[in-house]
């Protein structure tokens, strides 16, 4: 379980996440949902025990997140941070290294499932080929919660269906997936819950199915409602 | 920790090599003017190997401050700190790689200059001038070189470096995590390094005296002074990087 | 495939794969993918998935077998009532849209027996 009791961070006094409280539960997979800049990867950072929060704390299983509960939390950036010289197989090797939890025959599947060739420099690969590759190498660990920030970003149709397979596939009774986006049709279907981040305060979380159920809107409905000023209801 | 020391050895690698490099030609330059009796060629090669040892040293230590500043500056600090490590392991091992690195070069570069010396003094018989020309440069004491001060001196040197490239990586760190945002942080942290070395030098006089003698309690408080500087200073950066720094 | 936005994302997963089966692109007795693989074929999140066949099950268009998986019901019938209770769906929102546009029942059979 990933709790977090009334985070603040600010930065330099500008607040980037405002006492911001969440509970997530193993065996669901959770959108983070806001516009850019809205401080989801600021929780995702102090979650992942990146950055520390001004007041408040974030909870793994009871135990604030620190050192140690990286074992557990898989965390991956919107941004590519491999090293330059890294090829593939190197960025395998170095989470061989360092985590427990991964598996070698994980991360080889995935890579013939996504295409990649172990041999290729990360420096020459595409977004849409590095996008992949941070995937395949975060979901071949076998952790107990991962996040993933903006796995979607800037690739293509065919990249975005093979990295929501690998996310559904690592669903798990004992596991919590947090994948955030500023886009929302493309997690609908693929999570349980909606958390909807506006400047850097939680708006609420929804349950995407029983929106549709008592409501009769779509998550994504319900994004335009909350972020744009359009009144959307559903007779159902 | 091997691992993330495997790793450190691995961001520095081709700079390390380069330096080998260097000393391998200047080496073999000087083996051949010694062998072949060419003055002008053995003492390019002595030249070389004097200037490839100061150079070598000084970057391999510089550039382990660049790359620290690079593993909590850019993107690729994910890379260290998302791995279960604190920050005492992760700055744990680059002092113990890159200050390594720098000792074992030094002590490596020390024992390339004896083997040197000891080859010109079989070679030529009159060697005692450039010996005491050698002395002057290291010791600036003509009287005072034999192997073993020049030993001692070795270490001494090898070792403040090591402790300089500490300050660095303190300055570094309070760079980006107390003065992180401030415009003149670079300039700050700067600062910081140089008014930390001036203090600890005058400190170093204080505790020594101003003049060099040359004796093993002097070599042995010498170590001893440095190493124990070396591990005060890791503690207060790695104090402030577990406690302080945001990637 | 492409969701629309107002019907429950497992109630159309349910209707595409009824229709599979009326359609006989999926046969009866014929085991169906786990709820893992239904939800990685449909890009759904696996508790849906999960929820599909609790749905299909309650139905009586499938049933599961310990151990062994889910299954398409043998029984013939239950497809027929199947096939029935979704044609009906389809009556029911033509009739709403071709009253919404004011043609009588009338003259929707006439059109729909002059449009080929």
């Amino acid at each position: 379980m990933l709790e977090s009791f009334e985070v603040t961070k600010k930065f330099l006094g500008k607040t980037a996440v405002d006492s911001i409280s969440l509970k997530l539960e193993p065996g669901h997979i959770y959108a983070m949902l806001g516009p850019n800049g809205s401080g989801k990867t600021t929780w995702m950072k102090m979650a992942a025990g990146l950055i520390k929060p001004t007041s408040g704390v974030i909870k793994y299983n009871n135990v604030p997140v620190n050192v140690e509960s990286r074992k557990h939390i898989a965390y991956m950036s919107t941004e590519p941070y491999f090293y330059d010289w890294m090829t593939i197989g190197d960025v395998g090797n170095y989470y061989d290294d360092f985590f427990e939890d991964f598996s070698m025959e994980a991360f080889d599947e995935m890579l013939v499932e996504m295409k990649l060739e172990k041999n290729l420099k990360c420096k020459a690969l595409s977004s849409g080929m590095l996008a992949k590759l941070k995937v395949a190498v975060t979901m071949a660990r076998d952790a107990k919660v991962y996040m993933l920030d903006e796995p979607l970003n800037g690739i293509d149709l065919l990249a975005r269906d093979e990295v929501l397979n690998a996310i559904i596939r690592h669903a798990g009774e004992d596991k919590i997936l947090l994948v955030s986006s500023h886009l929302v049709e493309e997690l609908e279907s693929v999570v349980d819950y909606a958390i909807f981040i506006n400047n850097s305060h939680l708006v609420d979380v929804y349950e995407v199915e029983e929106l549709r159920v008592k409501q009769c809107v779509s998550l994504a409905d319900k994004y335009r409602d909350i972020y744009g000023s359009a009144e959307i209801g559903g007779a159902c | 920790m091997l691992n993330l020391m495997k790793y450190e050895f691995r961001k520095s690698w081709k700079m390390k090599g380069f330096v080998l490099c260097f000393t391998a030609f200047f080496e073999l330059m000087f083996l051949f003017g010694v062998f072949s009796m060419n003055e002008d060629v053995w003492s390019v090669g002595v030249f070389g190997l004097i200037l490839t040892t100061i150079c070598g040293l000084f970057l391999i230590g510089v550039y382990s401050i660049h790359v620290l500043s690079k593993d909590i500056n850019t993107k690729q600090s994910y890379m260290l700190f998302m791995t279960p490590n604190s920050s005492y392991k992760i700055l744990g091992s680059k002092v113990l790689e890159n200050c390594g690195s720098v000792f074992l070069s030094g002590m490596f570069f020390m024992a390339l200059a004896m083997a040197d010396i000891m080859i010109l003094v079989v070679k030529y018989e009159d060697i005692q001038g450039i010996i005491d020309m050698l002395g002057l440069i290291i010791t600036g004491n003509r009287e005072a070189f034999t192997y073993q001060t020049f030993v001692m001196a070795g270490l001494d040197t090898v070792l403040s470096w090591v402790y300089l490239i500490c300050v660095g990586y303190l300055a570094v760190v309070i760079c980006a995590t107390l003065l992180n945002g401030n415009k003149f942080n670079g300039l700050l942290s700067f600062i910081a390094f140089i008014v930390i070395a001036i203090l600890v030098d005058k400190l170093h006089d204080g505790l020594f005296g101003v003049y060099y003698v040359f004796s093993s309690v002097r070599l042995v408080s010498n170590v001893g002074f440095y190493v124990v500087l070396t591990a005060i200073i890791y503690f207060i950066t790695a104090w402030i990087m577990e406690n302080k720094l945001s990637v | 495939m492409q969701y629309d936005s107002k019907t429950p994302i497992y109630m159309q997963v349910i209707d595409s794969i009824k229709l599979d089966i009326i359609n006989e692109r999926i046969r009866t007795g014929e085991k169906l993918p786990s709820s893992r693989d239904l939800a990685v074929q449909y890009t759904i999140n696996p508790n849906t998935a999960a929820r599909v066949y609790q749905e299909l099950e309650r139905e009586g268009v499938c049933y599961t077998k310990r151990g062994m998986g889910t299954f398409v019901t043998d029984d013939e019938s239950k497809i027929k009532e199947c096939r029935h209770e979704m044609a009906q769906g389809c009556l029911n929102e033509f009739l709403k849209s071709i009253s919404e546009l004011g043609i009588s029942r009338e003259e929707a059979i006439e059109m729909i027996k002059t449009t080929k």
